[in-house]
């Protein structure tokens, strides 16, 4: 009797282990995996489409914009700094949870590699995999990024592992259960002047299907044959292209098409929407929320071509994505409330057609005075922007804060003129965005 | 594999769970099987010097029971034990650092000669083994212990992977005698085993391992940090060596302990000493007994006279400083160890007549706080040649400790330039704090330990989860850390 009263309180004792060291390392993971990914596996009817890869996809495509411009039914679940062989794994995983019908994926990080990375950025590849489940692909991902960092694969595996000594930083979010409202992806409003992108003229560079690089292109493409997922291969703008890299990344594109998979060739075929070297770019690699605005625009427009895509607009059953839009309008709306100068104040205004910008000197209407915001305010398509002069709703809107001789921006509902943001800043003369020096 | 790795963590779980499981009689097989596999994970051929000097000590067992009526072959026997395995030790351990020495005494005379020093591997745990084999040689010529008839049986007593390689240093009498009683699963053991053990690693990860961010910054960069960072890595380092070998020697005990094993306390309370000798009879307590037992008291130890005594201490001390590290700042520190109970045990007539000349009352708490503070402050200043690169350092450590005036500094936040921020420094204080607390408890005769075993299940539990709660946040181990070795296991 006695012995059998013990086994039970190791059992207990184990049982109650496990649940505290359960609830510690989610208490203590990066929360950034989760955040992304949980409200993919949160929608009720599956998206069409699902984007992959790295900062550059996770950044330059919107799907809430897709939804409300072709009514695609769509989810980023790129992730920073993740390099082609993880996000083959991430590939394989979210091919067993969902059916998509097409699977977009980035060639940035492949082209022109002569050995396969797994990245050194130990934080970057948590953020691919932390939502993954212990299963085989996050055994074999988790061995093969361990290999490669001569780490022990149990780094990636077990999250007190890793983030044990996060107890230092954590705050308040990380007992809260946060997660994208951009649908996996992340508006930037950074601006940088970058080289201008050419296209150059490419033919196909067999030695590009040889190496190391392409070997998880390879197995992307026989695994999507193999879920009967047709696979799209883009290339986003990258303002330090050569011309070998666009050749290579022409080679993927037609062994692609050869394979049965599509592609789609961004830097030929943006037509008058290329993005603006002077304005697009958060830096050489990232477009910001203009220039993401316009390549999600011709994606989307290439996308609902496919046999494989349906614009779902007003089908019941993708009420998610309507839910989505209504909630990224009020997301938008608080960062721009939020947003620390006037020209992430209308970046955050960019691309919503319904939304009307204005903005004031003291309390006379006015364009906001730098550059940049000049441009895109301009692009928002905004109610008249210096002829007006500021509403008593306006400036109850702003209550305290003091606007004399400073610039107010407001954004407003077109249809019914409710004031959605509104925030005061100091007046900006010339411009305060950065130069690549580099790519000047 | 370190008692701090991954694969000891899956290794020692697996070996517990199937030696309850197979049948009593053959559980000792097992023990060993496993013990050679814990050797043999550093490096197969260990295996072989460990075997080899298990089979000397057995033979030698078995001779000295053949011989019993012959004390001169019995004589020999063991002269011969001691010479093979002190040789294997002296091949391993001293050889390179003899032959340097040589270089050394060749280039200050200018010959223009020197020797090939060659690149000797040295074998995990070799001091503590060979002492243990030695003790069990010494005991059976002395007839203190029978000699044992199965050989593979003694071999699990040399070979036993909680103390295997840094100890601490079982006896005969008492290990061997405990592997031939059949012991049985007992939850008492393992409740109390697993609390030893977690308070071990307590010790090295919370404790030894976060202390050892700073004194590895100022320690491996000396010129750069000016003498009070140096004086505080000294402090903290005396607090590091305890916390990484006191942790080890619990992690081994609490092992032992949940397999039915009962090892020697290794540690009692060392910081609480208030003469150095007390401090070397509560640190590291078996190598202090075997060196009594087995040098101290052979060379006459207090027996032959004062003078004579303070010899043997020496002789004791130095060859203890020899025993942690082949080179002379481990000999000094040794030496320092030695002439200060040299200085205690020659000052101490003279001290007790001024007490009571001034009237000085010696029994009050702060006279034994005063005391232990000096004691603490000795022991520290030798610690500092025991942790320096050499000995030249260890004077350099000094010089810049002496000309410095600023000592201000390590109370301001310019020690965070040391690696840690505030939040590890505060753990680091904290852990200390507790292990000081918990240690003076135990003098005053309350051991945390027993006490949370007599408490209630459910608070039991309370406090296994929150100590092993607070190794996972604070300690250092995981990603980014590689498994930092037991300083001891060098030895």
């Amino acid at each position: 009797m006695k012995g059998i009263k013990n086994f039970l309180k190791i059992i207990i004792f184990c049982l109650l282990t496990a649940a505290v060291l359960l609830v510690l390392g989610r208490v203590l993971e990066n929360k950034a995996s989760r955040f992304n990914k949980m409200p993919l596996y949160a929608l009720k009817k599956q998206p069409d489409v699902i984007f992959v890869g790295a900062s550059r996809m996770h950044n330059a495509v919107y799907p809430v914009r897709l939804w409300e411009k072709y009514g695609i039914a769509s989810y980023n679940a790129a992730s920073p700094g993740e390099q082609t062989g993880t996000t083959y794994y991430v590939m394989r995983q979210l091919l067993e949870d969902f059916s998509p019908k097409v699977m977009v994926f980035d060639l940035a990080l492949v082209s022109g590699t002569d050995e396969i990375s797994w990245s050194h950025e130990i934080g970057f590849i948590h953020e691919s995999m932390d939502f993954m489940p212990l299963n085989k692909n996050k055994i074999e991902l988790a061995e093969k990024v361990a290999e490669y960092n001569d780490m022990s694969p149990i780094a990636f595996l077990s999250r007190i592992y890793f983030y044990h000594e996060r107890w230092k930083e954590l705050g308040r979010e990380d007992f809260e259960e946060k997660f994208s409202r951009e649908m996996g992806a992340e508006l930037l409003t950074r601006v940088k002047r970058v080289r201008k992108i050419e296209a150059a003229e490419v033919s196909e560079n067999p030695e590009a299907l040889k190496s190391a690089g392409y070997v998880y292109l390879d197995k992307m493409m026989e695994l999507c044959t193999e879920k009967g997922v047709k696979l799209v291969f883009v290339n986003l703008p990258y303002t330090k292209d050569t011309e070998k890299k666009q050749a290579d990344e022409y080679t993927y594109m037609m062994e692609a098409g050869r394979r049965g998979h599509y592609s789609f060739d961004l830097l030929r075929n943006w037509g008058d929407k290329a993005p603006d070297n002077r304005y697009d770019f958060a830096d050489p690699s990232h477009v910001n929320a203009v220039g993401a605005v316009k390549l999600t625009d011709v994606l989307g427009a290439y996308l609902i071509t496919l046999p494989e895509v349906e614009d779902h607009r007003g089908d019941e059953a993708y009420s998610d994505w309507d839910a989505s839009e209504a909630d990224y309008l009020y997301f938008k709306a608080d960062c721009a409330n939020e947003a620390e100068s006037a020209k992430d104040f209308a970046m955050y205004a960019y691309g919503q057609d319904d939304w009307g910008l204005k903005a004031y000197e003291g309390t006379e209407g006015l364009l906001a005075g730098d550059p940049e915001a000049e441009y895109v305010i301009q692009g928002c398509g905004a109610t008249p922007l210096n002829a007006s002069y500021m509403t008593e709703a306006e400036r109850e809107y702003l209550g305290d804060r003091k606007y004399d001789k400073k610039i107010s921006l407001f954004i407003e509902d077109r249809a019914t003129g409710k004031i959605l943001a509104g925030n005061v800043y100091s007046p900006v003369r010339g411009s305060d965005f950065e130069e690549d020096e580099e790519d000047e | 594999m370190l008692f701090n790795s991954i694969p000891f963590l899956i290794f020692f779980p697996i070996v517990v769970l199937l030696y309850f499981v197979i049948p009593q009689k053959y559980r000792w097989v097992w023990l060993l099987i496993s013990s050679y596999y814990f050797y043999m994970s550093w490096n197969a051929v260990y295996g072989l010097l460990l075997f080899f000097s298990t089979l000397i000590t057995w033979i030698s067992g078995r001779l000295s029971k053949h011989y019993e009526n012959n004390e001169k072959m019995k004589k020999r026997v063991l002269v011969l034990t001691i010479v093979v395995n002190l040789g294997l030790l002296g091949y391993f351990k001293y050889f390179s650092f003899m032959l340097n020495t040589v270089n050394s005494l060749l280039s200050r005379i200018n010959s223009g000669l020197s020797v090939p020093v060659p690149d000797i591997l040295l074998p995990v745990g070799i001091s503590f083994f060979t002492f243990q084999a030695l003790g069990y040689a010494i005991d059976v010529y002395r007839g203190k212990v029978e000699s044992e008839k199965n050989f593979f049986r003694y071999a699990l007593f040399v070979s036993f992977f909680p103390q295997l390689v840094a100890g601490p240093i079982e006896r005969s009498e008492s290990l061997l005698k405990q592997m031939k009683t059949p012991t049985r699963f007992s939850y008492d053991n393992l409740r109390s085993g697993f609390l030893m053990m977690l308070g071990g690693y307590f010790l090295k990860l919370v404790m030894a391992d976060n202390l050892a961010v700073v004194v590895d910054a100022v320690y491996g960069d000396i010129h750069r940090y000016p003498g009070g960072y140096l004086a505080l890595a000294t402090v903290m380092f005396a607090f590091q060596i305890y916390g990484d070998f006191g942790g080890y020697s619990l992690i081994a005990r609490g092992a032992a302990r949940i397999m039915g094993f009962e090892l020697m306390d290794n540690f009692e309370s060392p910081y609480m000493s208030r003469s150095v000798g007390e401090f070397w009879r509560r640190w590291h307590a078996s190598l202090g007994k075997w060196f009594r037992d087995y040098l101290y008291i052979p060379l006459g130890g207090s027996r032959k006279g004062t003078l004579r005594k303070y010899i043997n201490v020496m002789i004791v001390f130095l060859l203890s400083g020899l025993w942690h590290g082949a080179a002379w700042h481990f000999v000094v520190w040794g030496g320092l160890n030695g002439l200060f109970q040299v200085i205690e045990s020659a000052a101490k007539p003279g001290a007790e007549k001024l007490a009571s000349r001034f009237k000085i009352r010696t029994g009050t708490d702060s006279f034994q706080i005063l005391k232990g503070f000096f004691t603490f402050a000795a022991v520290d200043f030798a610690w500092l040649f025991f942790r320096a690169d050499s000995l030249r350092g260890a004077l350099d450590i000094i010089k810049s400790m002496v000309s410095y005036s600023n000592y201000w500094i390590i109370f301001t936040p310019e020690i965070l330039k040391t690696g840690p921020d505030e939040k590890q420094f505060a753990v680091m204080l904290l852990a200390v704090f507790a292990v000081l607390v918990a240690d003076y408890r135990k003098i005053k005769g309350f051991d945390i330990c027993k006490w949370v075993m007599n408490q209630q299940f459910w608070f039991r539990t309370l406090v296994y989860i929150t100590l092993l709660c607070a190794i996972l946040l604070f300690g250092a181990w995981g990603g980014g850390y590689s498994a930092a070795g037991f300083i001891y296991f060098r030895f």
